[in-house]
């Protein structure tokens, strides 16, 4: 009798065990959420410039973007990271290259409050010069109003891929702001990351022309709670301070 | 004499050996057209350029090497972000040039900076005269310090950002003149500034000379091309590997101002086979000497294209001797037997 009791009690423990066994492999099989995304709708007709003879502007804040989003102006796959989208939203895309020959300002309508990744539609007649570009060549924005505004609420472009069965990936990247710091000898940022206060130098791009852009300031925002992020831009002449710029940056998380 | 005259009429009766001179001809003349581009093309691409300019601001990029860059500073504030160890060095403070940095000036006659290791330096002159410099370090390990002549006082070690001012009106650190700093450096050196509306310091004038090695000339180079640069001009002298060793370019800035002029003059020489000129208004190009520079520049080259010029038309008149059964040939054939017999 013991024998049977002690033999029944093992078979019971074996069944629990496959059952949860038999449940992970579900789990684990089971197909990953994928990206939701929605295509935002561009309101005019597309504009791009390519003028050698450049024209520079006065602009300090050039480019805030995820670093690879660059890499979706060549085959249209470029998208706003999920925010605090507000119905009728429009954003106005900007994308200048650094030696600024070529520029594209066009403004997009978002319809749609939910979050998820709007796809901003991008037809290049340029994408020989685009395929050109590596990190650092292309600046973009995102700001939450019509181009004929100012704002200093900036969306987050990322650019995305499309994997072997058709799903789409984000691109791996670190949200970079790229700063026209003109005579500034030293451009840094301060910003809080989760509520830990961090302030960080800005790099020189040494290589090549500034017209555009020449400093790069990258953020980590890896394991970032807050879905907006001040970041406050600060630029010193040889030790003398100039007027910093403030923006906030909306889809951090 | 008779050797020579033997010789000469073996050659001639050779009649079963046909001496194709028109080949030798056509040969010449293609060696005369190949070799100026064989020799373009087995001979490095490298050239030495040097550039010559006068430009209110210069970049350098020190190499990420033990290399010791040593500068005198005699008579320029410093500014540090951070705070220097100075108190036991009895150091007098300065304020007024430094913005919201920490100002020192040391009354050491000769103050010496010290740079280890890839650091990246900012030379830049202003309308009145005033000649900064900013030292930024580039790598963690990167090494700055001031050293002093008096070896009782102890090297101070600089932070990562520092920035030097020779103020405009002549400074005398104790009893001794101002006197005009000189640069000496080995880097990655760029000239001028990108042109935008905000921008101050830029390129003035410049040229830039392009030299090949050249074994045959006293300096062992040739001058092969050169040209202007303009204002507003932006040019990089970058390192080149050579036997996998970075090499990187050297040269000198000086700044000696004067009543009408705040530039920096500065002379630099680096290995590379072109650079880029970066000029406002148009993409820029890459400069290098052209195929035609390079030959007709090409001492060696040039001599040895005359001599088979020059052999060229030495064997146009003999051309017939060397035929068999010419008239020509028979009658000197003749003439050589007549002499032979009297």
């Amino acid at each position: 009798m013991r024998v049977s009791n002690q033999r029944q009690h093992n078979i019971g423990f074996i069944n629990i065990f496959s059952a949860f066994a038999y449940l992970f492999m579900l789990l684990a099989c089971a197909p990953v959420n994928a990206l939701e995304f929605e295509q935002a709708k561009l309101k005019n007709q597309f504009i791009e410039t390519i003028h050698p003879e450049v024209n520079v502007s006065g602009n300090i804040i050039v480019g805030v973007m995820m670093s690879s989003a660059f890499k979706g102006l060549f085959d249209g796959e470029l998208a706003l990271a999920p925010a605090a989208f507000s119905s009728g939203q429009e954003v106005c895309l900007n994308v200048v290259s650094r030696d600024g020959s070529y520029t594209s300002t066009n403004n997009y309508l978002i319809n749609t409050t939910t979050p998820n990744y709007k796809q901003l539609p991008y037809h290049s007649k340029h994408k020989k010069l685009l395929l050109k570009f590596s990190e650092d060549d292309a600046a973009l924005s995102a700001t939450a109003h019509s181009c004929e505004q100012s704002s200093s609420d900036y969306f987050v472009p990322v650019a995305i891929e499309k994997t072997e069965n058709d799903a789409r990936r984000l691109l791996p990247g670190e949200l970079v702001v790229y700063v026209n710091g003109f005579d500034a000898t030293d451009v840094y940022y301060e910003v809080h990351l989760d509520d830990t206060p961090v302030v960080k130098d800005c790099d020189y791009i040494s290589k090549g022309r500034h017209t555009a852009y020449n400093f790069i300031c990258r953020i980590d925002i890896t394991g970032q709670k807050n879905t907006e992020l001040p970041v406050s831009i600060h630029r010193e002449v040889y030790g003398r301070e100039l007027p910093s710029i403030d923006i906030n940056v909306l889809g951090t998380r | 004499m008779k050797k020579t005259l033997s010789g000469a009429l073996s050659i001639i009766k050779r009649p079963a050996q046909k001496i194709n001179a028109r080949l030798i001809i056509v040969l010449i003349i293609l060696a005369m057209a190949i070799l100026p581009f064989i020799r373009i093309a087995l001979l490095p691409a490298n050239f030495i350029f040097n550039i010559n300019a006068h430009s209110s601001v210069f970049t350098l990029e020190t190499p990420d090497e033990p290399t010791v860059t040593k500068w005198r500073i005699n008579g320029a504030v410093i500014c540090s972000r951070t705070r220097l160890q100075t108190a036991r060095q009895g150091s007098e403070q300065t304020a007024g040039y430094c913005g919201s940095w920490n100002g020192y000036r040391f009354a050491d006659p000769e103050l010496t900076l010290e740079l280890q290791g890839a650091n990246k330096i900012t030379l830049e002159t202003k309308p009145d005269g005033t000649l900064y410099l900013a030292l930024r370090e580039n790598r963690a390990h990167s090494v700055r310090k001031l050293s002093f002549t008096d070896s009782n006082r102890r090297p101070i070690l600089l932070g990562a950002k520092v920035n030097l001012v020779w103020p405009a009106k002549s400074m005398k650190a104790g009893n001794e003149p101002y006197e005009h700093p000189l640069f000496p450096f080995m880097g990655i050196a760029t000239i001028g500034r990108d042109v935008n509306w905000a921008s101050r310091g830029i390129l003035n004038t410049g040229k830039v000379f392009v030299y090949a090695s050249d074994l045959s000339s006293t300096n062992k180079r040739n001058l092969v091309d050169q040209t202007e640069l303009m204002l507003g001009d932006q040019v990089r002298l970058d390192s080149i590997v050579l036997n996998d060793e970075p090499v990187f370019p050297k040269g000198f800035v000086r700044y000696q101002p004067d009543a009408d002029h705040h530039d920096l003059d500065i002379v630099a020489f680096g290995k590379a086979s072109q650079i880029r000129i970066e000029r406002f208004g148009d993409n820029g190009y890459d400069f290098e000497p052209s195929i035609w520079s390079r030959i007709l520049k090409d001492q060696f080259l040039l001599t040895l294209e005359s001599t088979l010029f020059a052999s060229l038309m030495l064997l146009f008149p003999l051309l017939p001797v060397f035929e068999k059964n010419t008239a020509t040939r028979i009658k000197i054939l003749k003439r050589i037997k007549a002499n032979r017999k009297s």
